[in-house]
């Protein structure tokens, strides 16, 4: 049975079905790290995708990029482990076309999981950043699975 | 005479000179355009800086006076293809989702101290939008 987690932004709730075939290593740190409550803010370089900085546990802990990316398709959670450059970990998550660029051109991310159906109140509630603002995201195990 | 517009970006003042010799044609369009009203929001793509979208000057036939692809800081940018100008408080590029590097129009510096104003536009990431007004500055 596929893993999942529970996110909450603003308000609005959806499940993300975790790729753990894809990136094992990343999806067994983030549900260590579970539960999570973090500043969510929207990117500035990456486009319609929001970000929230993990700076402890398992998470900031991670080494190699898995199954690495540079796009991150809409309803997609993304993850850049700890570089020389920027130590902890950086949570990312897409509401529309997105690309993981940095002030130097893209980078890589490890792709984690994907929104299921019916998540358009969070991918909203993700554009409302660009209009509203910093906010907040939680994550937790997902119930019933 | 040199073109100064004032900037009231959610109570806060800032004037900036418009480079006329060498964008003659943007500054004659953007000009002519003023007063401006809208909402400054950070932009998602081009890094430091807030943007705001001036339909009525979007023409995508219009050529790119004064090119820049890297937004000096305290530097006004306009691309005239979206209508949109930019705000720059640190580092900036040109960008969108088609193109990690694009170009836009040099059309103006902010003059003295803008620091106050410039935390204010670097405030747009965390806060939000800001009510933004340009205006003529002989109309202060």
């Amino acid at each position: 049975m596929a893993k999942s987690i529970e996110v909450t932004v603003a308000g609005a709730s959806a499940r993300v079905t975790l790729w753990d075939d894809l990136a094992p290593k990343t999806v067994a740190a983030l549900l260590e790290s579970l539960p999570l409550e973090l500043p969510l803010q929207h990117c500035k370089w990456s486009g319609s995708a929001c970000f929230a900085d993990v700076s402890g546990g398992a998470m900031a802990a991670l080494g190699a990029l898995e199954s690495p990316v540079v796009s991150i398709y809409p309803g997609v959670l993304a993850v850049r482990p700890p570089t020389p450059g920027a130590p902890g970990a950086e949570l990312l998550i897409a509401y529309g076309d997105a690309e993981y660029r940095w002030p130097d051109g893209r980078r890589q991310v490890t792709p984690v999981g994907e929104l299921e159906p019916g998540a358009r109140a969070l991918l909203d509630a993700l554009a409302a950043t660009a209009v509203k603002g910093r906010t907040t995201i939680r994550l937790r195990a997902a119930e019933g699975r | 005479m040199a073109k100064l517009v004032r900037i009231t970006l959610d109570g806060v003042v800032a004037v900036a000179r418009l480079h006329e010799e060498s964008a003659p044609e943007t500054v004659r369009r953007f000009w002519a355009a003023l007063p401006v009203e809208a909402t400054l929001r950070h932009v998602r793509w081009s890094g430091e800086a807030g943007y705001i979208l001036i339909s009525k000057l979007a023409d995508k036939t219009q050529p790119i006076e004064n090119m820049v692809s890297f937004y000096p800081p305290a530097g006004v940018a306009f691309r005239p293809e979206h209508g949109e100008m930019a705000f720059c408080y640190g580092q900036a590029q040109a960008r969108d989702h088609a193109h990690p590097a694009a170009w836009a129009c040099h059309l103006g510096t902010l003059e003295g101290d803008a620091g106050a104003f410039l935390a204010k536009v670097k405030a747009t990431c965390a806060e939000g939008g800001k009510p933004i007004r340009l205006a003529r500055e002989e109309e202060r």
